[in-house]
């Protein structure tokens, strides 16, 4: 099974990548794999033309890439306005957001009566009722390089992650009280800040779940097969998200699972783990 | 007769599942085991939360104790697909929540062989998260007494949110 022609995409230096027809010879070909993947072929943005001469005098753009618009390839879905924003050195750097605190207020004649409110200020999954909250939340950019190859009428397209950046937002709720005497004052924020000190380890494990989503996702494939190129691109666009999805769905339940057990072992901060 | 029942609602959740989850416990403790049944499997963008039956069922030959005082229960969510999914890509989230002080009082129930407890599960669905219609699934971490079933995006409880107004 020979490839047709190529087409990469760099993740690190450009602005663009192209989809091109590569030359017959298989000069350009990865022998040493022998598959249908070939190198990069870097297209330098403050040059604004393809690095190497050679490729640039040969290449022909596959019918449905329009080389005046970048965008059109689909290639950096995340990044498309501002691709050097997105872009992750070594695909293994979670981009955490600061934590976000956000403070409801209770009433309380003292500090146990406050602390008591908060205990009823949310309702959980369960039915109980909690004073903290944290909420983490990501999303994932990821640049792909994909690969074709043809055989007999059918086209394969594979799609492979090279780098990828899991943004991660956490939401921490806590409680807030004021009009004690500066003991009662004291004894309202103490319980707080072993709250806070509590959701914050939450963050920590958020954060560690993150990670390994992020460390997973370098390597995922999407792969389509068609009648038509684009057909076949278009399927292994489709599979690659749907293998970013499951891995996602991971990460949410690791999380789930991180902040159970956290829990369970220290009864919510009041016990050492 | 009632174990029939469980065993019905445990199918009819399932219909939602994937066919690894079908009739398949999700979690055990002995003879307790732990069934989902989501009451529905749809809902609207901007809806308060979906409900999820919880059914521990004893399944064994002998009389058991649960502690159903104890329920805690920690979510997480992913996006399958939502009208901004082909731009932005799937994500996902959680929502841990906690208490200050002690835990909960304890409150004992018996279960006779094949008899089932049963309470709910609230779904959330306030969060900005689940604000596009499409599909989303939700992988709740509970735990009953001694019974606890971990998060697991292959036995996710999938829903739909519909853009209803």
């Amino acid at each position: 099974m020979q490839p047709e022609f190529i087409y990469d995409c760099t993740p690190r230096f450009v602005y663009w990548c192209g989809l091109w027809a590569s030359r017959s010879s298989g000069k350009e070909r990865d022998t040493e794999s022998g598959n249908d993947y070939f190198g990069a072929r870097y297209y330098a943005s403050n040059m604004g033309r393809f690095m190497s001469p050679d490729w640039a005098a040969q290449a022909q753009p596959v019918p449905y890439a329009k080389m005046d618009n970048p965008q059109s390839l689909n290639l950096y879905s995340y990044v498309l306005n501002n691709p050097l924003s997105g872009v992750d050195a070594d695909g293994h750097v979670v981009d955490q957001k600061p934590t976000v605190y956000v403070y409801y207020t209770v009433s309380g004649a003292d500090a146990n009566e406050a602390l008591s409110n908060a205990n009823n200020h949310f309702t959980g999954a369960d039915g109980g009722h909690y004073a903290g909250m944290t909420t983490p939340s990501f999303n994932v950019q990821w640049m792909d390089s994909p690969s074709l190859t043809k055989d007999g009428g059918m086209s394969t397209v594979t799609r492979t992650i090279t780098s990828d950046t899991v943004t991660l937002t956490n939401t921490v709720q806590l409680p807030q009280w004021t009009g004690g005497t500066p003991e009662q004052q004291a004894a309202f924020d103490k319980g707080v800040a072993q709250l806070k000190a509590h959701e914050d380890s939450h963050v920590g494990d958020n954060r560690a779940a993150a990670d390994t989503l992020d460390k997973s996702l370098p390597g995922t494939k999407g792969t389509g097969t068609a009648p038509t190129t684009p057909a076949a691109d278009a399927a292994a666009k489709a599979d690659l998200k749907t293998n970013v999805g499951a891995k996602n769905a991971a990460a949410a339940a690791d999380m789930a699972n991180r902040g159970a057990a956290r829990d369970a072992a220290t009864d919510h901060g009041k016990k050492q783990p | 007769m009632k174990n029939n029942f469980v065993k019905a609602i445990a199918l009819l959740s399932c219909s939602l599942c994937s066919p690894m989850q079908q009739g398949q416990t999700v979690a055990k403790n002995e003879t307790l085991a732990m069934y989902l049944a989501p009451r529905s499997s749809t809902g609207c963008v901007g809806d308060k939360g979906l409900i999820v039956d919880v059914l521990i069922v004893n399944e064994g030959a002998n009389e058991q104790s649960l502690d159903v005082g104890k329920y805690y229960a920690v979510l997480g969510f992913s996006t399958i697909s939502n009208g901004t999914a082909d731009d932005s890509g799937s994500g996902g989230m959680s929502i841990i929540p906690d208490r200050i002080g002690g835990p909960p009082a304890s409150r004992m129930v018996m279960l006779k062989p094949h008899e089932a407890y049963k309470t709910e599960l609230s779904i959330p669905l306030s969060d900005p998260f689940f604000g596009h219609a499409g599909l989303y699934t939700a992988m709740p971490s509970i735990t009953i007494g001694s019974v606890k079933r971990a998060a697991s995006a292959r036995q996710g409880l999938i829903f739909e949110l519909r853009a209803c107004k």
